[in-house]
């Protein structure tokens, strides 16, 4: 197949999951686009690699996580997902709130390590299998096990601890972001 | 949610799915012009340009290529963070060197477990390390098999790192290492052979930890756990590093032989300002199973090391102790037999 009609149809295929999984991690909309443009760039520059992979989408996750890597080290800020920035592309999601609160869960995951963050979302939001998110993480399937498992006691340490930074520092996050 | 290990009934991903703060659905398709704007900036851009934004993922077919793409730049050197936390593992067997000895029950079971496997002629190890500096994290699975003086140690496959393209063997007094596809062999002479054997079985063989139950003075039981469908006694010791001095450091370390060996005869001698400075608490976790053998050892905790946190989480599970284990040498025609390609030619060396 012509190496254009192989990234039209990438991108066709899988442009809404990375959209969607950009949307979850950066911290404006065009910070998501911007993300989105960098995986389907170097798809299209490794075309001949991708073409070879059964299942591309873990594969471009795994491009996408390497990204916001690199841009986390260039302290660009991100992964604190807002609810104003998303207005114009998305609906607003429905929370489910039983006894835990979401926004303290979303703000104990944002104090995890990165690798802990991006394990648990992608086993949640990107609803991947172990199988995958091992691709898009490049470790063994029983590594992911683990790491999740660790990850998971992480998360439920820092619900339970008093540890969550104060809410006053949340607000401040929040707004620094508007 | 399509996990395949049933992680759909934990309660806790259950509700971080609810918490997904962007549907797949609810964003704009493929189809949409903005969407499709980027696409054909996308195409209209040379394929042969490097790909300078300097992160991505080798195809996931090749893992021996992919694994030598180091296109992650942890910030800090994961093997910065491994030897800290090996330190850190060495420091809090050193703390409790001096410990007094207790006929506490608790105790009595963990040392008589520990004494079990480091008397034990042979068996299987699997050792995990996790280090973490607080934003990213790096973990090592490595399997150690160990028959008298015999001894291999492989990391599991699909490491980060690269690292599972090593490989070592021990065998017979025969060094064999594996780097990719090829093996090399160094046999020593005999004179040099039982010693430098002995030094590499004691420093590779992780039962050599277990020095720090000898002096555990604190263990607690926390109850019944099972370790691989083994139901177990589980027992629990927390270690201060600030109790750490730099005598019962070098004791320790001068109690083995293979580090003399190295030193070539030399006692080791740290001085206290040559030590970093460790803050915090380790926790260490023993399982035991109804024979009395260990199972597992634990060592977790996020210990400050010269000011700043790092997270150490190791776990060492035993097996097949006492078992037949077989440790064979490579095939010869797969090998390169370093000291005899040296004698081939002649003693020269070309630079």
């Amino acid at each position: 197949m012509d190496p254009q009609e192989e990234l039209r149809q990438l991108f066709a295929d899988n442009y809404q999951k990375i959209l969607s999984y950009a949307l979850r991690r950066c911290s404006s909309p065009d910070a998501a686009d911007d993300l989105v443009g960098d995986v389907f760039l170097t798809a299209w520059r490794r075309i001949d690699d991708v073409r070879a992979i059964e299942n591309p989408l873990p594969w471009l996750y795994g491009v996408a996580g390497n990204v916001l890597r690199n841009q986390r080290r260039s302290n660009v800020r991100q992964l604190n997902v807002k609810a104003k920035m998303r207005q114009n592309i998305v609906s607003e999601p429905s929370f489910v709130d039983d006894e835990l609160d979401t926004s303290e869960l979303m703000e104990a995951l944002s104090q995890l390590p990165f690798d802990d963050q991006e394990i648990l979302r992608l086993c949640t939001w990107e609803s991947l299998s172990h199988k995958e998110i091992a691709v898009v993480l490049e470790c063994s399937s029983n590594a992911v096990g683990l790491r999740i498992h660790r990850a998971k006691a992480k998360l439920r340490n820092l619900l339970k601890s008093d540890k969550l930074r104060p809410q006053i520092d949340i607000e401040e996050k929040k707004a620094g972001l508007s | 949610m399509n996990n395949q290990n049933g992680e759909n009934e934990d309660v806790l991903l259950a509700k971080l799915l609810q918490a997904n703060p962007v549907s797949d659905v609810s964003v704009r398709s493929a189809h949409d012009s903005a969407a499709q704007a980027q696409l054909e900036e996308i195409l209209m851009s040379s394929r042969n340009e490097p790909i300078n934004i300097g992160a991505y993922p080798d195809n996931h077919h090749d893992l021996k290529d992919r694994q030598k793409v180091a296109y992650r730049q942890p910030s800090r050197s994961p093997w910065f963070m491994a030897a800290a936390a090996s330190l850190v593992l060495l420091l809090v067997t050193s703390a409790v060197l001096f410990w007094p000895n207790s006929t506490e029950p608790a105790l009595a079971a963990v040392q008589s477990a520990a004494a079990e496997v480091q008397g034990a002629e042979s068996g299987k190890v699997i050792t995990t390390l996790e280090v973490s500096d607080g934003e990213f994290s790096e973990a090592v699975e490595v399997e150690i098999l160990f028959n008298g003086q015999d001894i291999a140690v492989k990391p599991l496959p699909n490491q980060e790192l690269g690292l599972d393209e090593f490989e070592v063997r021990l065998i017979d007094g025969v060094s064999y290492l594996k780097e990719g596809e090829q093996w090399q062999s160094v046999e020593l002479p005999d004179f040099l052979a039982s010693e430098a054997s002995k030094a590499m079985t004691e420093m590779l063989n992780p039962t050599t930890v277990l020095d720090v139950v000898d002096v555990i003075s604190d263990v607690e039981t926390v109850g019944k756990q099972e370790i691989a469908g083994v139901e177990t006694d589980h027992y629990r010791s927390v270690v201060a590093l600030a109790d750490i001095d730099v005598d019962s450091l070098n004791f320790l370390l001068n109690q083995q032989s293979g580090l003399s060996t190295v030193l070539g005869g030399e006692s080791a001698s740290i001085k206290q300002s040559d030590l970093p400075a460790v803050d915090g608490e380790i926790t260490i976790d023993i399982n035991i199973d109804d024979d009395g053998l260990m199972r597992k050892i634990s060592f977790a905790g996020s210990p400050e090391f010269e000011g700043e946190s790092i997270n150490v989480d190791a776990e060492i599970v035993f097996s097949d102790l006492n078992n037949d284990i077989a440790i064979d040498a490579p095939e010869a025609s797969e090998t390169l037999d370093l000291l005899g390609s040296f004698e081939e030619s002649d003693n020269r060396v070309d630079i």
